[in-house]
């Protein structure tokens, strides 16, 4: 269904970019991407504001407080100069354990990416350059797994592990990021089958496999490189999939246990005191937003970057 | 055309039957007695434990569990509820109707929305209108609904109060209100937040979608046909246009089946809606297996079908799709 045009004409550029560029035209694909993508004033915006998110949470250590300490003289504190985002019921700073849980957050989601993009760049690259059985073989798995109700999954085998180390190793974090990548790179595998389906049939692929090339080299050094476009585009998006996955997890109590705190987590503490305490409702959940809008935002920028009849 | 829905029928059943081995594989793996509950009751004894685990063929083999799970689920019998005791197939059953209730209203409202809003910023492309719809649909895919939900009763219980009463705005969760259960008016009311909540990433989706699909097909020959044999304008964007436009919709549809199925579990949980998904919450609280399984086979079968369904719709409006 989901023929990716924009998989075609990035292999139009050739294997490397090492054709000659028609005349006129910027030299390579990649540059000719970036340049279409610094003119999409939404996507420079989202990137902008993932840059700062990131860097926001990476410095959380600067903060004056501490995460985990308990204050019970400064329990309940609305937002103020001290505590910008207040306290919570323990008195922690809740600036400071939504930059903490942010990293967090982050870290799943794109580790989570990673496996995902990765399992499904394999199971699609494969699915499309070989064909016949396997590839039949292949996506019905990819069904099989697209018709799971994935949230439901997602909570049994949470519920499953949940007294294994398994569990218990790195808070938590490892089994998250492993379920959530396990069940959400069935899109990766079909969209990567799509693009490699119509590359393998360039006359470029044609002509490496004429002087001799084999079937991994033809894969890894010819094909994929091709398929790239589409696979990034992909990658940004399932971060944002994983990030809100797992915040939804972790809201529903299925996810990273507290002490460790997360998005996800700290909004299921802040419902118990959603009236006395609002502040702890809204800025993990601004976070949440913030973060998959502007992931989304640098998804949309880039897909429409990789498609040629968007600009130009 | 038989013969396509006869071999997508039949293509369909060994997914199920993978997808309910694996299920049951999953649930059998996992740690934690099925009968915990009772374990910390004092006044059971070991010996009573023993028989109870007998009687209910917790000691056979897996694969003769698997199998009598599946005898019994292809009569329409899932077991017992560990926590309740009651028919499964009883406490699914009385649960669907809520989430039924709830879902297809927010599909009905989610259309009502999406469709004009869809058609007129396509139409009115890059205008003020356009610029708004795209923004607040950008939003709403991005949103984590669980927070939407907690900010609606934050502002809409909380915050808000009735003008006329002084009462809160709209209620923070249940079906009605004690006592008023035949109330439509007092029901409808219960129902405004979880459906603007379920179906916000919705809306937010099928509009960006329609504007998409409406800005291709408006610029397709037969469009400029009807404009130059002098139609009025509305009757080619509503005839000519829409229809075309709206066709992709029916796959979306069916798509998106397990995203609503998320969204209601979401939705049912916040706002104490007594639906399949708070249901499904509960159960994995407490290790309810049988539940559990019931309630994931039974979504993975209405994914099964609604894709098949959704092909063969596809097929059937869209004449120039065959199926060998």
């Amino acid at each position: 269904m989901s023929d990716d045009p924009g998989a075609a004409s990035v292999a139009d550029a050739g294997p490397g970019g090492r054709a000659p560029p028609p005349a006129g035209a910027p030299s390579t694909g990649w540059r000719l991407t970036a340049r279409r993508f610094a003119r999409n004033r939404l996507a420079v915006v989202g990137l902008v504001v993932f840059l700062a998110v990131t860097l926001a949470v990476t410095l959380a250590g600067l903060s004056p407080h501490d995460p985990d300490r308990t204050n019970l003289r400064e329990r309940f504190a609305p937002p103020s100069l001290t505590h910008p985002f207040g306290t919570d019921d323990l008195g922690r700073d809740t600036l400071t354990r939504v930059l903490y849980g942010g990293r967090i957050s982050l870290l799943v989601g794109f580790l989570s990416m990673g496996f995902s993009i990765a399992v499904g760049t394999v199971v699609g690259g494969l699915a499309g350059y070989a064909g016949g059985w396997l590839d039949s073989l292949l996506m019905r798995f990819t069904d099989l797994f697209l018709s799971l109700p994935s949230l439901f999954v997602l909570i049994v085998l949470s519920t499953m592990l949940a007294d294994s180390p398994f569990a218990r190793a790195y808070g938590g974090t490892l089994m998250i990021v492993l379920i959530i990548g396990a069940l959400s790179w069935m899109v990766v595998a079909r969209i990567v089958r799509s693009s490699v389906l119509s590359i393998r049939e360039q006359a470029f692929v044609e002509a490496a496999r004429a002087n001799g090339a084999s079937h991994a080299r033809l894969m890894v050094r010819h094909v994929l490189p091709n398929a790239l476009g589409p696979i990034f585009v992909q990658a940004t998006l399932q971060v944002a999939v994983a990030i809100i996955a797992e915040s939804g997890l972790s809201y529903l109590g299925f996810g990273i246990q507290p002490p460790t705190a997360t998005w996800g987590n700290m909004l299921k503490d802040a419902q118990t005191y959603l009236t006395r305490m609002p502040w702890l409702a809204v800025f993990p959940g601004v976070m949440i937003f913030l973060t998959v809008m502007s992931v989304n935002a640098i998804g949309d920028g880039l897909r429409d970057a990789f498609d040629p009849r968007k600009a130009l | 055309m038989i013969r396509y829905v006869v071999r997508r029928l039949l293509e369909s059943v060994p997914l199920l039957i993978v997808v309910s081995a694996l299920v049951f594989a999953l649930l059998q793996a996992s740690p934690g007695s099925p009968l915990a509950q009772l374990e910390r009751d004092p006044t059971i004894t070991q010996a009573d434990l023993e028989r109870i685990a007998r009687e209910r063929g917790l000691l056979d083999p897996a694969p003769v569990q698997y199998a009598r799970w599946v005898a019994g689920a292809l009569r329409g019998d899932f077991g017992r509820s560990m926590q309740t005791g009651r028919a499964v197939t009883t406490e699914i059953l009385e649960r669907l109707p809520n989430t039924a209730v709830l879902v297809l209203t927010a599909f009905v409202f989610t259309l009502l929305v999406a469709i004009p809003v869809g058609v007129l910023s396509a139409v009115r492309q890059y205008s003020p209108f356009d610029h708004t719809v795209t923004t607040l649909a950008f939003m709403g895919q991005s949103i984590p609904i669980f927070w939407l939900g907690l900010m609606l009763i934050l502002v809409f219980y909380f915050a808000l109060s009735n003008p006329f009463t002084g009462g809160p705005l709209f209620p923070p969760g249940g079906m009605a209100t004690t006592g008023m259960e035949h109330s439509w008016t007092n029901r409808a009311w219960h129902l405004v937040l979880p459906v603007v909540m379920l179906s916000s990433t919705w809306v937010a989706w099928y509009t960006r979608f329609l504007r998409a699909s409406m800005l291709e097909v408006l610029g397709q020959d037969y469009v400029r046909t009807a404009r130059a044999k002098g139609l009025s304008e509305r009757r080619v964007v509503y005839r000519h246009a829409l229809r075309n436009a709206a066709l992709p919709l029916v796959t979306l549809i069916a798509l998106d089946l397990p995203m609503v199925f998320s969204g209601a579990l979401f939705t049912e949980t916040i706002f104490s809606w007594p639906g399949m998904g708070r249901l499904f919450f509960q159960s994995a609280l407490r290790r309810d297996y049988p539940v559990l399984m019931a309630i994931v086979m039974f979504t993975s079968v209405l994914i099964v079908i609604a894709n098949l369904l959704a092909d063969v719709a596809y097929a059937y409006i869209d004449p120039r799709i065959r199926y060998e």
